[in-house]
């Protein structure tokens, strides 16, 4: 029963430093309930893990002082937020009747959701770890930093003969799960694993926000519906992995790009340097997810020759820089023995395996074709893009 | 009229991919959802793993192992990156000992290719408390054997 309760503190924490970080970016805006239960998780999430990273990096692995000074921080700032009435939500009604389709609708995607919820639900808090990459790479760094502060650096990340679980990958995950093991004062997978399932449920709102941005609330429901099910988000939502973790922040990063580009508001770019910061320090993918977004944002500003987007841009890349350093710097010396893919994108070694594009190509064009696979996103996919194409 | 059809078209295939879906995560032979609902019921389950950690239930807190694998070939060596990684994820902070001290794992042939003798006075320098022999049973089957060792 103790565990369980030590992980409430640590759930507090993480739901605390969400609210009030979110709170503050759209200070004075009205947001969406739902876009506040999109946001809250996986901010939170992120700067939790980033604040556990730090205080590694002073030499404290995660523990309960550290979550109950972060719970007494976020609650102070909670605390006055709540006192200046800054609870901007908003909950819109509909204006008209809502019709027995929309009902139908409403009852029927929510049931899928709900199905869906707990296959990840069950996955995440009533299995063990047992996918490969899943305890090989993120769990056992999760164990290491839950045992060791990341100052001195802990043999771990030399040690050669745990060059399989990649010892330059980056933290985030694993400082999410090493939170809640600092949190209970043990490792217990079943409980390390439950955050992933609050991440899975930002994700559904995170989708329906997203939607309902540009179209009715029935269309953006069936759309989420149709996202959340689909059998990779629901097979990695709960593993452990740290896969379902990029996704969400990759989906946050390119919905708050899109707003901003609409709307050039401040709280929208804060947004995507927050998102794209953690998807950054999510995986090594995330990173270069990043530097694409960097790249569109820099490519928009320069051929919309406007000042304000290119200043827009000076601070996303700054913001990124101050969120990414202390990782820069300290993963900089880290081994790269593993598969370090970075390394081999040489035009030499290129050129050297250019022979091997052929049957790379052919099974990628089987394995793609074999529309026995296909989840049903495929299938609306092009169908959606002719009827785009044609009105 | 024809924006009527045109929706009404994209309801019903939105409803067809939605019903997809549904068939892959709940009810195919191989969906998340049936895995799950098997496992729940089987106390089998995760056998494999389960055995990996058993291994190491007497060994003493503070203490590493050392395993090997004797007359294992290409055919195992995934069964041994298995083990290995499984093992130290199971054991850490203590260690497991599998290749001698410096060269680099990333899969089993790493682990096949190297082998590390056990010198005793290595092992209680490296407070070895057990050692992990896995190898071929007479009857085709691999098993291992677990050797509790006294430090000196």
């Amino acid at each position: 029963m103790m565990p369980v309760l030590w992980l409430l503190l640590y759930l507090v924490a993480l739901f605390l430093t969400g609210h009030v970080i979110v709170s503050l970016i759209f200070r004075g805006e009205p947001r969406s309930l739902t876009e506040c239960l999109a946001s809250v998780a996986p901010v939170g999430a992120g700067v939790l893990s980033l604040i556990l990273f730090w205080v590694s990096l002073a030499g404290f692995s995660p523990g309960r002082i550290t979550l109950v000074l972060i719970v007494i921080i976020f609650g102070a700032g909670q605390f006055q937020l709540t006192r200046n009435h800054r609870w901007h939500w908003t909950t819109t009604r509909p204006s008209t009747p809502v019709s027995l389709w929309a009902w139908t609708c409403a009852i029927g995607c929510d049931a899928i959701i709900a199905g869906c919820v707990a296959i990840v639900a069950i996955h995440a808090v009533a299995q063990p770890i047992y996918e490969f990459d899943a305890f090989a790479i993120w769990a056992l760094k999760a164990k290491v930093l839950a045992h060791e502060s990341l100052r001195p650096r802990p043999e771990y990340f030399s040690d050669p003969a745990f060059s399989f679980s990649h010892q330059s990958y980056p933290l985030l995950v694993p400082f999410i799960i090493a939170g809640v093991y600092g949190a209970i004062g043990e490792t217990n997978e079943y409980l390390g694993k439950s955050v992933f399932l609050i991440l899975y449920l930002a994700f559904v709102f995170q989708i329906f926000t997203a939607l309902r941005w540009k179209l009715n609330r029935s269309a953006s429901l069936l759309l989420t519906t149709l996202a959340v099910s689909l059998p990779p988000v629901l097979r990695w939502a709960g593993a452990g992995t740290a896969d379902f973790v990029l996704t969400v922040y990759y989906a946050g990063a390119i919905f708050y790009f899109l707003k901003w580009l609409e709307t050039e508001r401040r709280s929208d770019l804060v947004m995507l340097i927050l998102y794209s910061g953690f998807m950054a320090f999510t995986k090594n993918e995330g990173f270069a997810a990043m530097l694409l977004i960097a790249g569109v944002m820099l490519v928009f500003a320069v051929f919309a020759r406007s000042k304000s987007k290119l200043a827009s841009f000076g601070l996303f890349a700054a913001g990124i820089l101050l969120l990414q350093f202390p990782w820069l710097w300290w993963g900089a010396s880290l081994p790269h023995t593993d598969e370090n893919y970075g390394a081999r994108l040489r035009p030499n070694v290129l050129i050297q395996n250019l022979d091997r594009v052929g049957a790379i190509l052919a099974e990628f064009c089987r394995r793609t074709l074999n529309w026995s696979r296909w989840s049903g996103f495929w299938f609306l996919f092009p169908l959606v893009a002719i009827l785009g194409f044609a009105g | 009229m024809r924006k009527d059809l045109v929706r009404l078209f994209l309801i019903a295939t939105v409803g067809v991919c939605l019903a997809r879906n549904c068939y892959l995560d709940f009810i195919a032979g191989n969906s998340l959802g049936r895995e799950l609902t098997e496992s729940l019921r089987d106390p089998g389950a995760f056998q494999e793993l389960k055995a990996i950690d058993g291994i190491y239930s007497d060994l003493p807190s503070g203490e590493n192992a050392l395993l090997q694998f004797k007359e294992f070939d290409a055919e195992n060596e995934e069964l041994a990156q298995e083990i290995y990684f499984r093992s130290c994820y199971c054991v850490y902070p203590r260690r497991i000992f599998v290749v001698p001290p410096g060269k680099i794992i990333n899969r089993g042939s790493d682990i096949l290719a190297a082998e590390l003798p056990p010198d005793p006075d290595w092992l209680d320098r490296h407070r070895v408390g057990g050692i992990v022999s896995f190898a071929h049973e007479k009857d085709g089957r691999i098993g291992f054997h677990f050797i509790k060792r006294t430090l000196r």
